[in-house]
């Protein structure tokens, strides 16, 4: 061998170790990077192109997108908390909340951008990290179609038009629906990846777990047993639906209600509401200022909602401050910025 | 101790016995005797029982037991014999070929032997029927995820049919990401073809004799640019729908999507004088009407229509009769009778056979979006007696649809989702004289798990007896500095 080549060949192995070092540095500065990155096959240079040069902000939201489909709630919480105003991380913010049982409890410690917190808008301006994140949710309430139509947008979207991540999804989708064949071409697809091998098998339809047979019994018992044909954007239809499937559905009714809420449309919330008897702060509001709004606030008719006094006294309060200050809204946000009935008189839609 | 020996010693050698007879090498006696014939070969794609054309490319396929071990396939043709080892069953084209033209009109026999390591090899036994009949040496589809009505990094592609080479029409990498689609011939012809290029810079692209225009096929009558649609035998005309799309979703998981149109009328294109023609009868706003298409002749248009109803919550009382209406191939005019053809079922995508027997078309509970109706099915008419002719042995219990004819009226391709019920592939199956209706078989792939491995569907399956002979770096030009030519009222 020559010199030059010599040279040349230590020049190649230096620059490789130099970005097998910086992939290194990335890995353990940004994890999610890396995480994301394999969840969509991607490799490291594709990563970066892919997720734009590592920056804390991005992973952020990677680190929620990649633990909520790992179903680490308490991480998601924990990392979405952090409010910056994000409709993303309100989206991951509420749906942890959800998977845990207190969306009511704690929707308005965060910011609401109207539905858009609950269920990600899909369309030509969305971006392709939302698309993709924008089927957790309906996956976790059990309604399949959109979520696969969020998998397979995400896998359009995506850059290699495949990944080890849509794979899981539509299997597990598949599964669900009770589409064995479908199910068994992405199982078999994603078993040629290793690292996976493991969740593949459990999961072959003839040999699953019990584990995942009970899984499997428990999101088929979610899935709406009634058809019908609804706009995209119809949530409301879906999960009344699921509801019907499965009036045990609680993740379901509370999307339900605090849709309705975050629309303000208190008609259907009092409708929808009927008399499941959930309790938290948020439902308790909505309920006075409908009974309010419709010149029915009586005694009577509170006591047929599970309102607290402390609520009760906390709504004549903010009406009362509300009517002396003109409806201005300075005097009422330092007690009452973070209540339903602060949101219900000031919030605005911003429809950029 | 010496017994001991030989007991080892026989037990060697019944499993030397039994490993020779399931591979390579083994005397055909012993293979016999170890073997247990079976029915339903295991293969993938299923290409047992098969009627194929004589000018098809390789039938590769693997055997898809999982449990299989080592594989021998011998095919039986006018008195000779080919063998092929491996699970994998792949070709060389020059010996595909050869069988082939040995076989015309006849059939071959094939044997597959798996071998397994823990239990007898077993056999199987089918046969390929050659038909005398080709199939039309081109296929364009565009090929795209599961359909959503959503899109990125779209092709539409030419697939030669009697090898594996492909050929790149219109890429989304040549036309910034514009959707395309749609990409059909007039009555297989090569050098009579459309399609479409979406956005800011597309237009309808025609290819008339060699020669490419982009076109703007709308006026100012119409409810929006054309969608559907076919060319007039006599390339003059086009007959077109003009559709306002709606996408819905069901709540049934694997009903998947629903599209339905809110609008819908048809119009006629006079590509000589760049006119639209809209025919008050056949763009009533209390009736949808779809899917036109020219009969063999060019004397008369097919097309499907239905009342309007209430949607999405209709949907299911959504019904297309199909219906014929009269065309003056000099004028451009429809004739104002309407005949029915079919009704009680919703019918989509008539197709007429080139030499004007048949009318395909596919049947489906409801609606007019049927890629992901597992009820839709195909359906053939003999126009001259209009029978309606079954087409089970074509059908699958999922959707089949989107069909196209080759140009000798033999052969019919069409998309199907059977198997996975979520990726169209492309099904060919012959249609005889007599309408008899042959078991389909998939497109073949150079790699037998091809259809296994790919996440994209194939969309519009198209025939035509020659190359359209222009590829995407043309079509990128077109796009990117011509303009589309304007069409206006009559």
């Amino acid at each position: 061998m020559s010199k030059a080549a010599k040279i040349c060949l230590v020049a190649v192995c230096a620059l490789l170790l130099a970005l097998l070092a910086a992939w290194g540095v990335v890995s353990l500065r940004f994890p999610y990077y890396r995480q994301y990155g394999r969840m969509l096959g991607l490799s490291p240079c594709k990563t970066i192109k892919y997720c734009g040069w590592p920056k804390k902000d991005v992973e952020w939201l990677l680190s929620m997108d990649v633990e909520s489909f790992r179903g680490d709630w308490e991480k998601v919480r924990e990392y979405s908390a952090e409010d910056r105003h994000s409709m993303l991380g309100t989206y991951f913010y509420n749906l942890s909340n959800a998977m845990q049982g207190r969306l009511g409890e704690g929707l308005m410690d965060h910011y609401q951008p109207f539905e858009r917190g609950l269920f990600l808008p899909v369309n030509d301006k969305s971006t392709r990290f939302a698309i993709t994140s924008a089927g957790e949710v309906w996956y976790r309430l059990g309604e399949m179609t959109m979520a696969e139509h969020s998998a397979i947008l995400g896998l359009i979207f995506s850059p290699e038009h495949y990944g080890p991540r849509y794979l899981m999804r539509l299997a597990q989708i598949n599964l669900v629906n009770g589409e064995d064949e479908a199910a068994l071409k992405y199982l078999r697809m994603l078993g040629k990846h290793r690292g996976y091998r493991q969740w593949v098998s459990e999961r072959f339809p003839g040999s699953q777990t019990p584990e995942v047979e009970g899984w499997l019994s428990h999101m088929r018992s979610l899935v709406p047993k009634k058809d019908t044909v609804h706009y995209a954007s119809d949530a409301r239809t879906s999960l009344r639906l699921l509801l019907d499937a499965s009036p045990a559905n609680n993740m379901a009714r509370e999307y339900l209600l605090c849709y309705d809420l975050l629309v303000k449309d208190l008609d259907s919330f009092i409708k929808d509401y009927g008399n499941c008897g959930l309790s938290a702060r948020v439902y308790q509001e909505g309920i006075l200022i409908y009974l309010a709004s419709n010149g029915i606030l009586s005694e009577e008719t509170v006591s047929k909602y599970p309102v607290s006094e402390e609520v009760l006294s906390d709504f004549f309060e903010f009406s009362d401050i509300y009517q002396k200050n003109s409806g201005a809204m300075a005097p009422l946000e330092k007690k009452f910025g973070k209540t339903y009935m602060f949101y219900f008189r000031f919030a605005k839609r911003n429809e950029k | 101790m010496k017994n001991n020996t030989i007991s080892l010693f026989l037990l060697f050698f019944i499993c030397l016995i039994q490993a020779c007879g399931t591979g390579s090498g083994a005397s055909d006696l012993v293979r016999e005797r170890f073997m247990v014939a079976e029915e339903g070969a295991p293969i993938s794609p299923d290409y047992t029982s098969v009627t194929i054309p004589p000018n098809i490319a390789p039938l590769n396929f693997r055997y898809s037991d999982p449990d299989a071990w080592k594989a021998e396939t011998v095919f039986e043709y006018s008195g000779k014999q080919l063998k092929i080892r491996g699970l994998k069953v792949k070709w060389s084209e020059r010996k595909w070929k050869r069988m082939l033209h040995e076989s015309v009109g006849g059939e071959i026999s094939v044997k597959g032997t798996v071998a397994y390591r823990n239990a007898p090899a077993k056999s199987y036994g089918w046969k390929i029927y050659v038909s005398t009949d080709p199939v039309d040496p081109y296929l364009s589809y565009r090929l795209i995820e599961p359909g959503y009505e959503v899109w990125n990094e779209v092709c539409i592609v030419e697939r030669c049919t009697e090898d594996f080479k492909e050929t790149v029409l219109s890429s989304y990498a040549n036309t910034s990401n514009a959707c395309m689609n749609c990409h059909v011939h007039c009555q297989g012809r090569g050098d009579l073809s459309i399609f479409y290029l979406r956005g800011p810079n597309g237009g309808a692209i025609l290819n008339r004799d060699g020669k490419l225009r982009k076109l703007s096929l709308k006026d100012s009558t119409m409810i929006s640019g054309t969608v559907y649609g076919e060319i007039h035998p006599e390339g003059r005309f086009g007959v077109f729908s003009s559709n306002i799309i709606i996408p819905g979703f069901h709540t049934f998981g694997n009903k998947r999507l629903e599209v339905f149109d809110s609008a819908s009328d048809l119009c006629i294109a006079d590509f000589d004088s760049n006119r639209m023609i809209v025919p008050g009868h056949l763009a009533r706003k209390d009736v949808l009407e779809t899917f036109p298409a020219f009969s063999a002749d060019g004397d008369r248009i097919f097309y499907c229509s239905a009342d309007t109803v209430s949607l999405p919550g209709d949907i299911l009382n959504l019904k297309y009769s199909l219906n014929s209406v009269s065309f003056n191939a000099e004028t451009g005019e429809c004739g104002i009778d309407v005949e029915v053809l079919r009704e009680g079922v919703s019918v989509c995508h008539p197709k007429a056979s080139p030499d004007g027997r048949f009318l395909v078309y596919t049947i489906a509970g409801y609606g007019t979006f049927p890629i992901w109706h597992t009820e839709c099915d195909l359906e053939m008419m003999e126009l001259g007696t209009g029978r309606i002719i079954s087409m089970e042995p074509a059908n699958s219990d999922r959707s089949d649809s989107y069909h196209s004819w080759s140009s000798n009226s033999r052969w019919l391709v069409f998309a199907s989702k059977r198997g996975d019920g979520q990726y169209g592939k492309p099904f060919f199956c012959h249609i005889g004289e007599d309408g008899s209706v042959s078991k389909p078989f998939v497109l073949p792939q150079k790699d037998p798990s091809f259809y296994e491995k790919t996440l994209k569907s194939f969309n519009i399956p198209d025939l035509s007896s020659s190359s359209v002979g222009f590829g995407y770096k043309t079509i990128g030009r077109i796009w990117k500095d011509v303009p589309a030519e304007p069409f206006g009222a009559n």
